[in-house]
């Protein structure tokens, strides 16, 4: 993976290819290349061995992306995290993922404690994960890479963005190359590219999933420049007009389309824009027409962060497809889910074998979603697997909500699922001895501050509190709604 | 109200979103989504000249959370 990107970093030496608007620079290909040789010079520093696993929580930035080439081509692993997770999750996920060091922005570390820079954590226990700030990682000289195996381990991420039951993907060195190689193979860099010249590439989907890495790092195999953003800002960046090509999920592509007629300058940052990229989740037609009827480019991704990164998206938009498989995958169909196989397919989850076995059989990746191959084109139907899709593309377990909707001493019964695009409940409560209104405003107030602890995007926002029962099976469970497209 | 209160009103007024209280729930009351409570950090960062964590929002339900919390980062850099 880093091979790659070095011969690509070098071949555009004097080119800006990343621009780091939280520092206010542009980085040219050899500035790029140099500063991962000092993340991975301050990492072989910090570890005389190689093996150890370094933590990235951070907000989007230059320097994320940067630490995380340094970190694996100092020949260590790295695990990227949430960075809106609560303080408990993020201790989880750190014990589960065997993180040694965490690597944070600056001021998010306060006395042993994870912070938001602003109190030491209002009595929580001390940390023993040692911390280093995002400005300190990096070393005096760039050190030189370690060679890494196909089948070595390089990248930890988390495969649903609440904690607890989160499974752990365990991606190799050959997992992440996979589209590369396909790239520098099959492709000339630049000249090649759908649009047929070098992009300016808006990326504000977040780092710490398989999408932001993915796309960042192909994007700069491409040849092609990158503006890293983020949720925050997305409307900023995006009007900011340097873009001529965007990754985007559904909602952050309503959030522009909406406005675009609005606001000026918002209007014209869209039209600059040559292609936008859609992934995540089922793209809306309106979303689609916005950009057709427009002459923007529309290439929607497929994939998994099982398959670090997409599955297809290759060849011209069909209406209802997830474009083209890539050359490089077998895919077939059992009972209409999809199943894969390929060099971009883990080996597994971390520390998991059960899991693993569940979707990983003969070395067919069970994908757990329902899908129809048409003239080597991609329609997704429907998930087999119990899992909320958000329109920002974050995957949700409902079960995990559900789990912590237990802990209040009112609920008898519930289920999480998604309503119109967001997280709702169904909530029964039973038992007497306390006023049915007193009891909705108590529920209430136990959701609204479970919501606290979760970012955002996993709230619940939409509550049904109820005097009956939830509907049941035949065998007495909780009966789920299936999502079908 | 307090300065920092009306500021976050003002900037919902012009995302559009209408009669914003203190007290109002972000999520709940003005049925924000998440890339608007994103972008309503932006702006406050822009207006105050400060960074906004987005792990601020593990705090904050209300506009009165949210301005107390950008309050506290304000003063921070002061000192």
């Amino acid at each position: 993976m880093i091979k790659i990107l070095e011969s690509v970093l070098r071949e555009n030496e004097d080119r800006p290819v990343i621009q780091d608007a939280r520092r206010g620079r542009e980085l040219t290909g050899s500035q790029v290349l140099l500063e991962i040789g000092r993340s991975c010079g301050f990492w072989r520093r910090f570890f005389p061995d190689s093996g150890h696993h370094v933590g990235i929580l951070a907000e989007n930035s230059a320097d994320w992306l940067i630490q995380l080439f340094g970190i694996i081509a100092s020949g260590n692993l790295a695990v990227a995290y949430h960075s809106g997770l609560s303080e408990d999750e993020i201790r989880h996920q750190m014990r589960c993922s065997n993180t040694e060091v965490m690597l944070c922005d600056d001021g998010m570390y306060f006395n042993g404690m994870i912070s938001d820079g602003i109190s030491s954590g209002d009595g929580a226990e001390p940390c023993d994960i040692r911390f280093v700030e995002m400005s300190e990682a990096w070393g005096g000289d760039a050190a030189e890479f370690a060679f890494r195996e196909d089948d070595e381990d390089v990248l930890l991420l988390f495969s649903s963005g609440t904690g607890g039951r989160s499974k752990i993907v365990s991606l190799t060195n050959g997992n992440l190359s996979a589209f590369a190689q396909y790239l520098r193979d099959a492709w000339k860099g630049f000249e090649t590219s759908k649009t047929g010249t070098r992009d300016t590439v808006l990326v504000p989907v977040p780092l710490y999933h398989i999408s932001g890495i993915f796309n960042c790092y192909n994007e700069l195999i491409r040849g092609n420049s990158l503006i890293i953003s983020g949720a925050k800002y997305l409307f900023r960046d995006a009007a900011g007009g340097g873009a001529t090509k965007a990754v985007l999920v559904p909602s952050m592509l309503r959030l522009l389309a909406d406005r675009a007629d609005r606001d000026e300058r918002l209007g014209r940052g869209v039209r600059t824009l040559r292609e936008v990229v859609c992934l995540g989740a089922a793209l809306p037609s309106e979303l689609a027409e916005f950009l057709l009827k427009r002459g923007i480019r529309l290439t929607i991704y497929y994939g998994l962060t099982e398959t670090a990164g997409i599955v297809s998206g290759l060849g011209d938009y069909r209406e209802g497809a997830s474009g083209q498989l890539v050359p490089y995958m077998e895919a077939k169909l059992l009972d209409g889910e999809l199943l894969l196989r390929g060099p971009n397919v883990m080996k597994g989850y971390y520390k998991n074998p059960q899991e693993t076995a569940q979707v990983l059989q003969d070395g067919w990746l069970y994908t757990g979603d329902l899908a129809e191959i048409r003239e080597g084109y991609l329609y997704i139907r429907g998930r087999k697997k119990n899992i909320i899709i958000l329109d920002n593309g974050e995957n949700v377990s409902p079960e995990e909500l559900e789990e912590k909707l237990y802990a209040c001493p009112l609920i008898t019964e519930c289920l999480v699922w998604e309503e119109e695009g967001q997280i709702a409940a169904n909530i029964y409560s039973a038992g007497k001895g306390m006023d049915w209104e007193e009891r909705r405003k108590q529920i209430e107030n136990d959701v609204r501050k479970m919501n606290q602890s979760l970012p955002p995007t996993h709230r619940i926002v939409r509550l049904h509190i109820r005097q009956e029962e939830l509907e049941k099976t035949a065998s007495g469970k909780i009966k789920r709604k299936r999502t079908l497209t | 109200m307090d300065h920092m209160s009306e500021k976050i009103i003002k900037v919902l007024k012009d995302m559009d979103i209408e009669d914003a209280t203190p007290e109002s729930s972000l999520m709940g009351d003005l049925e924000l989504e998440s890339l608007q409570i994103y972008e309503l950090l932006a702006e406050m960062e822009a207006l105050c000249s400060v960074r906004i964590p987005e792990r601020v929002l593990l705090k904050v339900d209300t506009v009165q959370d949210l301005a107390d919390e950008i309050t506290k980062l304000v003063e921070k850099k002061h000192d």
